[in-house]
């Protein structure tokens, strides 16, 4: 369904001429129909900026998206126009990715008006209205404002929009993480339950490792635009290979007093560094207790170490 | 022992255009020396309200209708503003989610972390106070605090600042710390950084945390005691191994059962809480959680449930503990059937 090759996105850093921050750094993999990808990683690590890259919301500095096939990279905003039916977005912030001023049913039905999808008013309707059932707001919401609507709910507003052109793909950049547990619980199984029913391919990004484990079947961790490690979504989390996902499982709380007392955890110390200037070598080395002066000196190779499990580390050449 | 802060019925509303929001609607607690108690509960259940009514730092808006708040056995509530800014920063402290916006941006982290050391002792020289705050800067686990004490608050990430702002709270070394949602806005990693932080600098300096977040794993992870809040109320109180092993109040039970955990493997499903948290707006006909509830029967919606002790440290506040719902014999084709009495989808 998607291939990602190499892709890379630098921004240019205002003021300072030739300077560029390396927000996404050559990054690969494939993503089959129907499954799902969860892509982790600390803030500012590049996750939006490869979401929007691949949807071509951002112009790739280098590397190639293929979908279904077709490199997608090269191609003029004409020639993407019938491409974007495909891949539709969800965003983390349901507050301020809403329109205020519109209705839930204007809001809902603005993709079907932007490809000229339907020929009457009435045709519109009923794919807005069917949308509206689908994820579980009653019809009579259609007429109301985002504003009147809590947090869960405009999440699923926006997963309505997403689904109404029936994309393939669909880009979750943490659509739960401002929500409620009780509320995320929801949002997930909703998404779940749409992957089912048609066949959805999923790249969903979250910054931690706790929720992912429930959506995926793929997990990648990307660590200061780097991927840096990618398998099935359980071998991460009975073998990481990579100190960098080692720490981040280990950070995550563990909501059971009795279990957090006897767990032996590896952790991270310091802050992720600039990703104007990042370090040499292995770009994690400032943070890992295994790095040795070849990690300062030489990028690791991203390498399929087991069948599916890839990495790029020196500990694991 | 005697506890050090007390919070006893209270109730603080805010009056608005719409009416009278009743953010917190009757909350009995006690903090005792030494000890970190968890305040857990979705947004808008009254957590930060409670915890600003503690220290008096309400909105304009705000009113405590009732009850009272005492410190060491007196009173605060009887305390002049006056009184009150002596015993902020220098008893009880706070620390809050977003470090930013309680640092002021033009001002060095040395000298912001200085001013509050000076106003507590104004009988310091500069030079002890910079001693002080370069002290406090190590404690915090800053590198290099010689350079980072003329630095502004931009040139730090999000973990250092909130690093500086903890600095902050415990300069005059308080006896009780606020802290609310302190990790919310940072990564996973720096969370765990803070948390162990607040740990040892708990151990080391003997305070007592009043521990305010919505991630049950991180109270399981920090605190010794947990209070459950929801619509304003305390649903249920219990010892940490307790609250987790024998949850008993349906809403605790339903937090725990929509919570993913890091050590389970995908096929245990999450069980999302149906519908949405209760507008704050007016009273609630009984208990808050009713409309959502699976286990709610007929009189959950009617009546509030009165507070029940399993033991003296396991409080819940539900009808199915209640010798009264015994005695009112509620029978099974009571119970409400999934849509009745639900309240909106979220
Ligand atoms: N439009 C932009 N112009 C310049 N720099 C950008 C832009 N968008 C992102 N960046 C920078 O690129 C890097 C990666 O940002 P990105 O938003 O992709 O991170 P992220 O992993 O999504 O983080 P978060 O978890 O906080 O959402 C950051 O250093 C960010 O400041
Ligand atoms: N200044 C105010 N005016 C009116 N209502 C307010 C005001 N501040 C808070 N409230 C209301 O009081 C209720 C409790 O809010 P509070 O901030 O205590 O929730 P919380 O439990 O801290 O939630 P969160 O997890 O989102 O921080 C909410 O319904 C909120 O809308
Ligand atoms: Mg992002
Ligand atoms: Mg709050």
């Amino acid at each position: 369904m998607l291939e990602v090759k190499e892709l890379t996105k630098h921004f240019p850093v205002k003021g300072k001429r030739g300077r560029v921050v390396h927000a996404v750094d050559g990054i690969n993999f494939k993503l089959r129909k129907g499954e799902t990808l969860g892509l982790v990683g600390e803030s500012g690590c590049g996750k939006s900026t490869l979401a929007r890259t691949i949807i071509r919301i951002y112009e790739p500095t280098s590397g190639q998206v293929f979908l279904k096939g077709q490199d997608i990279s090269g191609l003029s905003v004409r020639e993407l126009k019938p491409i974007r039916k495909l891949m539709q977005m969800i965003f983390q912030d349901p507050y301020s990715s809403l329109n205020a001023r519109m209705t839930i049913r204007d809001i809902i039905a603005e993709p079907l008006r932007a490809h000229k999808i339907c020929h009457t008013k009435a045709e519109e309707n009923e794919l807005v209205f069917e949308m509206l059932d689908m994820v579980g707001l009653g019809t009579e919401h259609a007429l109301r404002y985002a504003h009147e609507f809590s947090g869960g709910q405009r999440q699923r507003i926006g997963i309505a929009r997403a689904l109404i052109l029936r994309p393939e793909l669909v880009i979750c950049d943490e659509p739960i993480s401002a929500l409620d547990v009780s509320i995320q619980a929801q949002i997930v199984n909703l998404l779940k339950k749409f992957q089912e029913d048609l066949n959805l391919t999923y790249l969903f990004i979250a910054h931690d490792l706790s929720m992912v484990r429930y959506v995926s079947d793929k997990v990648g961790v990307m660590y200061l635009g780097h991927l840096v490690e990618l398998c099935e979504a359980e071998e991460i989390y009975n073998n990481p290979l990579h100190p960098y996902t080692k720490g981040l499982l280990g950070s995550v709380p563990i909501p059971s007093p009795r279990l957090a007392r006897q767990k032996k955890k590896s952790e991270i110390e310091g802050d992720i560094p600039s990703p104007i200037s990042p370090p040499s070598g292995c770009r994690f080395h400032t943070r890992c207790k295994y790095a040795t002066e070849r990690c300062k000196a030489e990028a690791p190779k991203w390498q399929e170490v087991t069948t599916n499990h890839f990495v790029a580390c020196h500990l694991h050449d | 022992m005697e506890p050090i802060l007390q919070v006893k019925n209270l109730r603080t509303s805010f009056m608005t255009a719409n009416g009278e929001v009743q953010a917190v609607r009757g909350v009995d607690f006690d903090l005792y020396p030494g000890e970190i108690v968890g305040v857990v509960g979705e947004s808008g259940s009254g957590k930060s309200v409670m915890s600003m009514s503690i220290l008096n730092l309400l909105a304009d808006n705000a009113v405590i209708k009732d009850g009272d708040i005492l410190y060491w056995g007196n009173s605060l509530l009887n305390f002049s503003k006056k009184e009150i800014r002596k015993i902020r920063g220098k008893e009880i402290a706070m620390v809050f989610q977003d470090p930013m916006s309680s640092l002021n941006p033009l001002m060095s982290i040395g000298k912001q972390i200085g001013e509050m050391i000076a106003v507590h002792n104004p009988e310091l020289s500069k030079l002890e106070i910079k001693v002080q705050v370069l002290d406090l800067l190590k404690k915090v686990r800053i590198p290099e605090p010689e350079k980072r004490f003329n630095q502004l608050p931009n040139e730090f990430s999000g973990g250092m600042r909130q690093r500086v702002m903890i600095a902050i709270a415990l300069a005059c070394a308080p006896s009780v710390l606020i802290a609310d949602e302190p990790t919310t806005a940072l990564d996973v990693t720096i969370q765990d950084q803070i948390l162990k932080l607040l740990r040892s600098l708990q151990e080391e300096m003997q305070m007592s945390i009043l521990f305010i977040t919505h991630d049950l794993g991180v109270v399981a992870e920090t605190c010794t005691r947990v209070i459950v809040m929801y619509g304003g109320m305390i649903m249920e109180e219990a010892a940490i191994d307790d609250l987790f092993e024998q949850p008993i109040h349906p809403y605790t039970k339903g937090l725990m059962k929509s919570m993913p955990s890091i050590n389970q493997d995908r096929k245990g499903e999450l069980e999302p809480i149906p519908g949405s948290p209760p507008d704050m707006l007016g009273d609630f006909a009984g208990c808050p959680f009713a409309p959502r509830c699976k286990e709610a029967r007929r009189i959950c919606g009617k009546l509030l449930p009165p507070e029940v002790y399993l033991d003296p440290t396991h409080r819940v506040r539900c009808w199915l503990v209640t010798e009264q719902a015994k005695q009112i014999k509620i029978s099974q084709d009571e119970v409400l059937t999934n849509n009745a009495g639900r309240g909106n989808n979220a």
